[in-house]
């Protein structure tokens, strides 16, 4: 599944009420905000509902966006938010269901193993370390978005997050290594 | 031997720079001496290249959730914007256009301070494009796509207003149009002169007071 994007004059259009470029945008975003909620909370129901809430924010506050460049970081942050509040709220009681698929090493090529030992890595992860993950090194969001979201100074983030790169390098090469994928 | 010195989380804590010099120096030269390390060390290199993880496919319930949720804030957001100029429908308020450029230079300049010496519009308003690469706005670096938004919508106005228009035998309505077009003209060069000669120098003056103080 590709990424799609959606242009800064697609954006201005939505904000207009132009429902086309409404539902553009809602589904461009969809896959990334559910997968978003689904690595980060470990849990489809969970990740189902705090999708909901992602989007009923982002559509009852769309209109007042005025960085347009923004929006993905934008959308983004309030899906963290949501999820944050939402494991917050639920605390030990939170269900960890989502189970990612398996490698299979007589099937998956490097490429597909490697995402799906990432995967496996995250679920071994603290909700914190998943969270740099994802928003750093798969969704891109920049270490000093992050420093400012996460109250920290650019040295301390940068560090946060080079270290779960790490733990994530190391633990994905051990789901691959016991799958056989690799050596 | 290389696999007990050198194992997965070290080889993955050198890739991301936390061994310190003296270590990652001695990782290097093992590296080198040893194939089997060198193609464990790529293997983890790897790991983390582009793309990582894609996006998930949401359950077809939520997309349909989505899309009755998206109808009702289109609605809603049309009712919310019916206060704001429309810059490109027909009824075209032109005081609402150099009232919306304006403020948007406003806070353009306000924003970018000091950077902006080196901002022309263009010598004259008429000759300011705004989707050219060469722009000397978007060249300083200090553009805002607000603004540039903007500036494009006015330009496709502008363009569209400059069309010849088509021969209705409607005298008084081509008369109309000819006032509307000068109209028009005079308040782009309004807009743009505004942002050259008052913008543009109070941000000048803002910045030379920031570096004497």
């Amino acid at each position: 599944m590709t990424r799609k994007t959606i242009s800064e004059s697609g954006v201005l259009r939505a904000q207009a009420g132009d429902a086309d470029s409404l539902e553009d945008l809602a589904l461009a975003f969809l896959p990334r905000v559910y997968g978003l909620a689904l690595r980060l909370t470990r849990d489809a129901q969970t990740a189902e509902e705090a999708t909901q809430e992602t989007f009923l924010r982002v559509l009852r506050n769309l209109g007042a966006l005025k960085n347009r460049a923004r929006l993905d970081g934008w959308i983004l942050r309030i899906a963290t938010n949501v999820v944050r509040d939402m494991a917050r709220r639920r605390g030990r009681e939170q269900p960890l269901t989502y189970e990612p698929p398996a490698i299979d090493a007589a099937r998956d090529d490097f490429e597909a193993a490697r995402q799906k030992a990432i995967d496996l890595a995250l679920g071994e992860l603290s909700f914190e370390e998943r969270e740099l993950f994802l928003l750093h090194t798969v969704e891109g969001m920049r270490l000093k978005t992050l420093a400012k979201t996460h109250k920290l100074t650019l040295p301390a983030i940068t560090s946060k997050v080079h270290r779960t790169r790490a733990k994530v390098r190391a633990k994905a090469m051990k789901h691959m290594r016991a799958a056989g994928a690799i050596s | 031997m290389s696999e007990s010195r050198y194992d997965d989380a070290t080889l993955a804590a050198y890739l991301e720079g936390l061994l310190p010099e003296g270590e990652a120096a001695e990782l290097v030269l093992a590296a080198q001496a040893d194939p089997d390390l060198a193609a464990r060390l790529a293997l983890a290199e790897r790991m983390l290249e582009e793309p990582v993880l894609g996006p998930v496919a949401p359950p077809a319930q939520l997309e349909a959730w989505l899309r009755s949720e998206v109808e009702q804030a289109a609605t809603t957001l049309a009712e919310e914007g019916a206060d704001e100029p429309d810059l490109l429908a027909g009824g075209l308020d032109l005081e609402q256009v150099e009232a919306a450029a304006r403020r948007v230079a406003e806070e353009v300049f306000a924003k970018v301070g000091g950077s902006t010496g080196t901002f022309d519009p263009g010598s004259s308003g008429t000759s300011f494009d705004p989707n050219s690469s060469s722009s000397n706005l978007r060249s300083t670096g200090v553009f805002d796509k607000k603004f540039l938004a903007l500036a494009r919508e006015v330009k496709s106005l502008k363009e569209q207003v400059e069309k010849p228009a088509a021969p209705s035998g409607d005298v008084v309505g081509l008369l109309a149009t000819v006032e509307f077009k000068q109209a028009f003209d005079t308040k782009i060069n309004q807009v743009l002169g505004y942002v050259k000669s008052d913008v543009v120098p109070r941000a000048v003056k803002k910045a030379l007071e920031e570096q004497q103080s």
